[in-house]
């Protein structure tokens, strides 16, 4: 696949939409190509989050640990084109979840550095981004806010159900 | 404005648009700001006074978020995504606040103004703080024991304002 074919597929991500084809280019200029086998850790639950990776080939297994149990639980497969890890580059906290190559797979990686450097030059492209993320951490304080006020109006019957009400999705993105 | 931290590295020319998009408005003891449920959605730049903001949260039962005085920041989310007001803030002295209409914001930003960046630049740092903020109090309520409404009040308290109190700016 080439570069060309690689932006057709960043655009359609969701996270990119308002982008224009300039502002994309810039986006993936700043990005590392990078391709992996089946089976590789793209991101380590627990870890800094330093870069967000652009899906363009392949899938990757999302996994989390839980208390008590030995081994990681599956939350979810992304397939391309996709985006994780893009709450990185708002502040850099802990990864929340594992991420690991099921298939051979394509990755645009994004870093935090790279991605500053855009934001404090007031970078259009950079903005759209952290707009659209924003965006996104409003439908999360949403969500949390939902898992507040199911407990509040029944505090006894959901408080050992609290865990179900969590989204998978929300384990992607940090 | 160059009191309010948030404002203080701003150019005068942003100072001058930043005045033309904020609207002075003040407010006596007991007025509302905005009301839980509102649809109407801007960003409060605390100026002078102080405020409180707080959640209906059952019939008769609010749950208090905290207060605020003078360059606190409140509205952030409503700023956002424009969704109703989850909190009703309520003047509790006189109080001098600079308002910010959601759709002002909007234009200034697809005008690609830096002036629109900069505000988003401190938002989208407070939203992900309450965030981390809305975790922990998650958290707590399954790390609670005793699952009583009133251990889940103590854990909201605690959080502060994560629910929708001011940021100090």
């Amino acid at each position: 696949m080439d570069a060309n074919l690689y932006k057709k597929l960043v655009a359609k991500i969701p996270l990119f939409e308002s982008l224009t084809p300039e502002e994309l280019d810039r986006i993936i200029r700043i990005s590392k190509l990078v391709r992996i086998k089946p089976g590789i850790q793209v991101v380590k639950e627990g870890s800094q989050a330093n870069s967000m990776y652009m899906l363009v080939e392949g899938t990757v297994r999302v996994e989390k640990s839980v208390p008590g149990a030995r081994e990681l639980t599956h939350l979810a497969d992304i397939t391309a084109p996709s985006v994780f890890g893009e709450m990185a580059l708002i502040d850099g906290s802990p990864r929340s979840a594992t991420v690991t190559s099921a298939t051979d797979t394509v990755l645009l990686i994004v870093e935090l550095a790279s991605f500053q450097r855009l934001r404090r030059a007031y970078n259009p492209a950079a903005f759209k981004i952290l707009r659209e993320l924003a965006y996104m951490l409003c439908k999360r304080l949403d969500e949390k806010a939902e898992i507040i006020n199911k407990v509040l109006e029944n505090p006894e019957g959901t408080m050992g159900k609290l865990d179900e009400f969590f989204n998978p999705s929300d384990m992607e993105t940090r | 404005m160059r009191q309010v931290s948030v404002f203080k590295d701003f150019s005068d020319e942003e100072l001058h648009i930043l005045a033309t998009v904020f609207r002075v408005r003040r407010y006596s003891p007991g007025a509302i700001l905005c009301k839980q449920g509102d649809a109407y959605a801007s960003l409060f730049v605390l100026v002078a006074g102080v405020v409180r903001a707080y959640q209906e949260i059952m019939p008769g039962r609010n749950l208090e978020l905290g207060k605020s005085d003078a360059f606190a920041i409140l509205g952030q989310k409503s700023l956002i995504d424009g969704a109703r007001r989850w909190e009703t803030i309520e003047a509790l002295s006189d109080a001098v606040v600079l308002e910010c209409l959601r759709d002002d914001f909007l234009r200034l930003f697809r005008a690609n103004s830096v002036l629109a960046y900069k505000v988003l630049d401190f938002v989208i740092t407070d939203l992900s703080n309450r965030l981390r903020q809305f975790d922990l109090v998650i958290e707590k309520m399954l790390s609670t024991p005793h699952k009583s409404l009133g251990s889940v009040l103590d854990a909201l308290s605690e959080a502060g304002g994560a629910l929708g109190g001011g940021t100090r700016a």
